[in-house]
């Protein structure tokens, strides 16, 4: 089964003021990971969705979502 | 290009590879320039120049290796590994098939499945980067 997941997580990371190289550096992954990330290119492993979450001070939920 | 170093030397190294690689196939297709066991020299030379200098870059960058081998490039690696195997494996297929047919030295067939082993992986990863998939 392949779902393409609802990425929100370029809106809260403007919302914290970060870019994606900010960002990267503070999770340990490059920038281009953010950045497909963004673009619903690559889906993160559940640890790195933590991570990112933890960093960005919101819950998974708030960065991905499954579509209705 | 990617501001990390080690990101950076990984594909220029894979560039290199390839490259280089192309080179020798064109020229021993064209039966011209320096002889088959220099393209080896040559092409292992600069495989084990890019291992040195991504041995040391890992040494001096361990945070910016650590994020050259984040999750997506770790993928991307696993795919380009699974890649070359299939393609060496094709080629050998081929190969063996000239072979037995006669259209092929073994010797020749054996000398170049190195090189196609070693620059498979490598293209894949470019078309990667070249994807965005990688960097």
């Amino acid at each position: 089964m392949t779902t393409r997941l609802i990425v929100h997580l370029r809106a809260h990371r403007t919302k914290a003021g970060m870019t994606q190289a900010e960002l990267a550096d503070a999770v340990g992954v490059s920038r281009k990971t953010i950045n497909t990330i963004e673009n619903g290119v690559f889906t993160p492993s559940t640890i790195l969705a933590l991570t990112l979450a933890e960093e960005l001070d919101c819950s998974v939920h708030d960065l991905f979502e499954l579509p209705q | 290009m990617s501001a990390n170093p080690v990101s950076r030397a990984r594909l220029i190294g894979s560039a290199a590879v390839v490259i280089v690689t192309c080179c020798a196939f064109i020229a021993a297709f064209f039966s011209v320039g320096p002889s088959g066991l220099t393209w080896a020299y040559i092409i292992g030379g600069i495989a084990i120049g890019y291992a040195v200098l991504s041995v040391i870059l890992h040494l001096r960058y361990p945070e910016a290796a650590d994020a050259a081998w984040d999750e997506q490039n770790s993928q991307a690696h696993r795919d380009s590994l699974i890649f070359g195997f299939w393609a060496t494996l094709a080629v050998f297929l081929v190969f063996l098939s000239l072979s037995l047919t006669e259209r092929m030295d073994p010797a020749h067939a054996f000398y170049w499945l190195g090189p196609i082993l070693g620059v498979a992986p490598s293209a894949h990863y470019l078309t990667s980067v070249a994807r965005g998939r990688a960097e």
